[in-house]
């Protein structure tokens, strides 16, 4: 749709989803998620989970969301917190986080292992971790983009 | 992907008003080297642009970095209908000051200085999940692309 010499588009619907096929997916660039797609998106509308995880706790949602083969603890957490901007449920063990905290805390020596990080960062920042790990990653995207714009080279590059 | 070809001026129902605290939204927006549809977008003019589905209809929704906020759609829409598809998109995070207590001055510093982050929330559970699933393995510029690519074509 174009509004004000912008066009904008939608994100596609379930049901174009759950028509695509494999051959079109692949072509796009999608590799073994082809098969995937279309099948979770038919299950999404045959469970009505749009409508079940409505007012249901974040936690019991990210459970429900795992019985969907192929949607594992951390993409059920990456999606719900995605969905509702839960913080406290993100994967904190995620490889961007275990990366950007030593990057940016540099004062503390991480576990690289995902357990061991993982209760580390809890213990760490307590009841604050959804905020720090959100600010953090925030700020991981801004530092990121500031290397960009000092190395100009790399910048056209990219375009 | 189901594209209408519209202008702004063809829509019959439009309205505007001010939204405060979401400056955040705008940083670093100027600076992305790719403009990749998420499928919300940023024009040259640091504008965000986002078509959102209200109750079965598309509405083009359009934010200002000084903080006027648009929106554009060919049925009728309420303002309770907007301001319920805006509650749930934008979610300030502000960084309360004990939060950073334990982390090193200058990392705290830096936070509070972002305070309030903008949450930028996708639509639907759907298009959550999905995006999680294009995430998955890769690396976050090559799921940007991946994910332009799928909304684009």
């Amino acid at each position: 749709m174009d509004y004000d010499g912008i066009t904008s588009y939608g994100f596609p619907s379930l049901e174009t989803i759950a028509q695509l096929s494999q051959e079109s997916l692949v072509a796009c660039g999608f590799g073994y998620k082809a098969r995937m797609l279309p099948r979770i998106a038919k299950e999404i509308i045959e469970m009505r989970l749009e409508e079940r995880i409505q007012g249901m706790p974040v936690e019991m949602a990210v459970e429900l969301l795992q019985h969907l083969k192929g949607v594992g603890r951390w993409t059920a957490r990456v999606a719900m917190c995605d969905l509702t901007g839960e913080w406290a449920i993100y994967p904190f063990e995620d490889l961007a986080v275990r990366t950007w905290a030593s990057r940016l805390w540099p004062e503390y020596a991480w576990p690289r292992e995902e357990g061991a990080f993982l209760q580390t960062w809890q213990d760490i920042n307590g009841p604050s971790t959804g905020i720090v790990t959100c600010y953090l990653l925030a700020q991981a995207t801004l530092t990121s983009q500031e290397r960009l714009r000092e190395q100009p080279i790399l910048h056209s590059l990219f375009e | 992907m189901q594209k209408n070809v519209q202008t702004r001026s063809s829509f019959p129902w439009t309205g505007s008003h001010s939204l405060e605290g979401l400056q955040s939204l705008f940083q670093g927006a100027s600076s992305t080297p790719e403009r990749l549809v998420r499928p919300d977008s940023f024009d040259e003019r640091g504008r965000w642009h986002r078509l959102v589905e209200i109750d079965g209809t598309q509405v083009a929704f359009q934010l200002d970095p000084s903080g006027i906020f648009c929106w554009g759609s060919q049925e009728r829409m309420e303002q309770r209908q907007i301001q319920r598809a805006l509650d749930h998109l934008f979610l300030p995070l502000p960084f309360p000051k004990k939060a950073g207590a334990h982390l090193p001055e200058a990392l705290a510093t830096r936070f509070l200085r972002h305070s309030p982050l903008v949450h930028l929330a996708s639509a639907s559970l759907g298009e959550a999940l999905i995006k999680a699933i294009l995430r998955q393995v890769i690396s976050a510029p090559q799921a940007k692309k991946l994910l332009h690519r799928f909304i684009v074509e």
